[in-house]
């Protein structure tokens, strides 16, 4: 049967071979007119017959074989026709004619034809091979190995009639199988039926799909293989029975269980009577491609998540075109305040730059697409106006890619740039304020009228404005790094600055002091500074900052004033002596006793003015008050007076009034109280109350004295404490002469009325001045 | 007690010099001199004979304290009198008595005490 076929093939390439002689003939004689190159021409003519016969004498003549022998024939009588009318002419001595004739091509055209046919023939010798391996399962009795057992039949029949059968004949047979092994063979392919029972299936599907032949013929195809299709099956048959073939992607499983992937082809072979027939398919492995593509899918997607995290947008531009058309991600178009499906060009993209970012946006953008430039990636921060008044910061970054072309100076051509682009609002806001802050300190630290620096932990200065370099006289390289003993003059002040900086590090604490630094004119200038503690990152001190203002000026009005108070009080006091000279004189021979009340009332004034001396006449303290009232009367006598109470600041008049009045009660305590007695004692206690009227009580108690009685009439003692102490204080005075034990006196003021305040020194303005 | 004492008065101002002299005299002391300029003073620092001084710091504008120095130098006691403040003293006389203007009888008699180390 097979071995039948065969020979059918050969017999249809034995009568190409007989034309083909013919023509040679022919040919031999019109080029030499050499009557005996005619031989093969007629001895063609005399085997055509028999040809003819053989070939339809073959077994399996089908209706498409006797159709296409008919075809031949009558191709093969025009190009005998062809050939014998040239002879014919060239014999008749017409040879100019008869080549005119052949190169008319016509005889070429019909044997081209007459192949064709020939060809068509021997392929229906292919096609039955592949339906006697099918039929091989249903007609077991032919005990025939089908499949690939097929082709090495077919191979061993060749190898045995080669032995046998003329030359021409084996090159014929050869021809064929090459066609049929690069078709079936060495292909991953296979052939089914309709219903997708496999009928053939060749050694290449054997490699790839690790299914022996006799594991997969007649099994249907997509169960063994487990198919996933891209679409329904019953589609791809439709398409297939449409269109003859088709091509997808499918997923199959291999026999060891492992998954590929193929570009599958399907073709539909019909029948003689044009009735489907077979499938042939043929699958190329593409798994690596398609874990390609999915790696690559995969990595998109995690830069598209990376991206997303970040806010960033992308965008490109293929710039090996003519257009500016670029093309953005919707996170980019919506930075730049785009709508999802707006077109985005340079152009368009660029208005949305302030004017002055554009032409350097152009020139980045320029120097990155530059095949010449290597490394020069786009990068530009600009402000972005967007449509709906939005304004914000973007920083974009691009890449251009380039294409090598060795055509070109640089060696490649720029193919398109890619890129990301974010927002940047929140750091660029950030530094802007940041700048914003730092100019406004430089301002401050540059305009101030005060030396600021810094010195490390040595004394060099570190920083310095320009105040410092005045006072220094030396430009700031010739100050910083230097020691205040390297550029002051005078060395004393010199270490005493430094001897407060070392404190002041040493125990890092901030302090505010009076230093003495001379000016560049070589006089002593006195400045207040507050010097702090510089600490670096873990906590130690590193060094110290430092303010300082000049106060010589107010430094010397304060020295003046204080000498002036002094000068007045010691004017006033010296009055008061000559005041106390006088009422001495005056009274001498008089009245001794009016004489010393009269000393000790002016000795009480003048010992309050020195209390209020000593602070400018600003205020004075109780105690201090306390103490110096009661030094003409041993005070200092710690069994005799008892004094105690918190620190209060009394305004001038408080203490005048105040220091009167203790001096009349020890005056009284002295000539009828407790200081007339060795025992005797007086307690003198103070104290302030808080609440919404805070006030001041001070109590005089004497104990231990003589028994006091209450005086007859009220003595200018007793008059002058109440009056004055009432008045002057704005409080209530109470002597209490009743008890047994010793003189009470509570003398009570609003805290209001009688403490010092910042600026409590106010002179009255007398007369509208 | 201070009977006797020999007391030499340096004051400007008559008045005060007048009731100083009092005080002194009502305790029992002899004014051996009264200088009411600093010249004057110096002259009888110098020569007078006394066993205590009494002086006022400001002469007409002028002070003291080359007075006391002499007295030093010649181990005579004195006090100052005066209406400033011990504040007021240079450095050297810083530990002197001083008897803060104006003062009692009494003041002045227990500070020449002191000053006589009695």
């Amino acid at each position: 049967m097979i071995a039948g076929e065969v020979h059918t093939a050969e017999l249809a390439g034995a009568l190409l071979s007989t034309l083909k002689d013919a023509e040679t003939g022919q040919r031999g004689f019109l080029l030499t007119g050499d009557l005996s190159y005619l031989a093969p021409y007629e001895s063609a003519l005399a085997r055509l017959d028999r040809d003819y016969a053989r070939l339809e004498s073959a077994p399996l003549l089908t209706r498409e074989r006797q159709s296409l022998i008919d075809r031949i024939r009558v191709l093969a009588s025009f190009k005998l026709e062809e050939l014998g009318n040239t002879i014919a002419l060239y014999k008749a001595g017409q040879s100019a004619a008869a080549l005119a004739l052949v190169r008319t091509n016509q005889g070429k055209q019909t044997m081209d034809a007459i192949r064709t046919a020939i060809d068509a023939f021997q392929r229906t010798v292919a096609v039955r091979l592949a339906n006697i391996s099918n039929r091989g399962r249903n007609f077991i009795g032919w005990g025939v190995v089908v499949g690939v057992g097929v082709l090495a039949a077919v191979l061993l029949v060749l190898v045995a009639l080669s032995q046998n059968r003329a030359r021409r004949q084996i090159a014929v047979s050869l021809y064929r199988l090459e066609r049929f092994t690069r078709a079936f063979g060495l292909t991953q392919g296979m052939m089914r039926d309709l219903d997708g029972r496999i009928s053939f299936w060749s050694a290449g599907a054997a490699r790839l799909y690790g299914y022996r032949p006799d594991e997969a013929l007649g099994r249907i195809s997509h169960d063994l293989l487990q198919t996933g299709f891209p679409q329904p099956l019953a589609e791809i048959q439709a398409a297939l029975l449409r269109d003859g073939q088709w091509q997808g992607d499918l997923a199959h499983v291999r026999e060891d269980g492992s998954r590929l992937y193929v570009a599958s082809h399907w073709a539909l072979h019909r029948g003689d009577a044009g009735e489907a027939d077979v499938i042939i398919e043929s699958n190329n492995d593409i798994t690596g491609l398609k874990h390609a593509e999915s790696d690559l899918r995969e990595s998109e997607l995690k830069l598209r998540l990376a991206l997303g995290a970040s806010g960033q947008g992308v965008w490109q531009w293929d710039v090996s075109g003519n257009g500016t058309e670029m093309a953005w991600d919707s996170r980019g178009k919506a930075l730049f305040g785009f709508d999802d499906d707006a077109v985005v060009n340079y152009e368009c993209w660029t208005d949305t730059f302030p004017i002055e970012e554009r032409a350097p946006a152009w020139e980045a953008m320029q120097r990155a697409l530059d095949p010449a430039i290597a490394d020069d990636d786009y990068s530009f921060e600009h402000q972005v106006l967007r449509r709906d008044g939005g304004v914000i910061w973007v920083a974009a970054t691009g890449r251009a890619l380039f294409e090598s072309d060795m055509s070109v100076p640089a060696g490649r051509q720029v193919k398109r740039i890619l890129g990301t682009v974010r927002d940047v609002s929140k750091r660029k806001r950030a530094e802007l304020e940041s700048q914003h802050a730092s100019g406004l300190l430089r301002t401050i630290v540059e305009t101030v009228p005060a030396l600021i620096y810094a010195k490390d932990i040595k004394g060099r200065i570190q920083v310095a404005n320009a105040p410092v370099l005045q006072l220094i006289g030396k430009p700031l390289d010739k100050v910083v790094g230097f020691s205040d003993d390297e550029f002051q003059d005078d060395s004393e002040q010199a270490e005493a600055v430094m001897r407060n900086d070392r404190r002041i590090m040493e125990q890092g604490q901030t302090e505010t002091l009076e230093e003495t630094v001379n000016g560049p004119d070589g006089l002593a200038r006195t400045w207040i500074s507050t010097k702090a503690p510089m600490r670096g990152a873990d906590g130690d001190v590193v060094g110290l900052v430092g303010i300082s203002m000049e106060i010589t000026e107010q430094k010397r009005a304060q020295d003046r004033l204080r000498l002036m108070v002094n000068e007045l009080n010691h004017r006033v006091k010296n009055s008061l002596s000559t005041v106390q000279a006088i009422t001495s004189q005056t009274l001498r021979a008089i009245d001794p006793e009016l004489r010393r009340s009269l000393d000790s009332r002016l000795l009480a004034l003048a010992a309050a003015h020195d209390v209020l001396t000593r602070e400018n006449w600003e205020r004075g303290t109780l105690r201090a008050v306390v103490s110096e009232a009661l030094l003409p009367f041993d005070g200092w006598d710690a069994a005799r007076f008892w004094i105690s109470g918190p620190p209060v600041s009394l305004r001038p008049t408080a203490v005048l009034a105040m220091a009167m009045g203790l001096q009349e009660l020890a005056t009284n305590a002295l000539k009828y109280g407790a200081l007339s007695d060795a025992a005797g004692r007086v307690e003198i206690r103070w104290e302030t109350t808080a609440g919404d009227d805070p006030s001041l009580c001070l109590v005089w108690t004497e104990r231990n004295g003589q028994l006091v009685s209450k005086p007859d009439r009220r003595g200018f003692g007793t008059r002058l404490i109440e009056r004055m102490l009432a008045q002057d204080l704005c409080g209530v005075t109470r002597i209490d002469f009743g008890d047994p034990r010793g003189v009470v006196c509570r003398i009570e003021a609003p805290l209001a009325e009688v403490i010092a305040t910042a600026g409590t020194l106010s002179f009255p303005r007398v007369g509208g001045l | 007690m201070l009977a006797g004492t020999r007391v030499l008065v340096v004051e400007d101002e008559a008045l005060i010099s007048m009731m100083l002299e009092d005080y002194l005299l009502e305790i029992g002391c002899r004014v051996v001199g009264t200088a009411a300029r600093v010249e004057e003073a110096l002259e009888m620092a110098r020569v007078v004979s006394m066993d205590v001084a009494v002086l006022d710091v400001n002469l007409a504008g002028k002070v003291s304290y080359p007075v006391a120095e002499i007295l030093r130098a010649r181990n005579i006691p004195f006090l100052f009198a005066t209406g400033y403040g011990t504040a007021g003293l240079p450095v050297e006389l810083r530990g002197s008595p001083v008897l803060s203007k104006p003062f009692l009888l009494d003041q002045l008699e227990k500070a020449l005490r002191a000053s006589l180390g009695l």
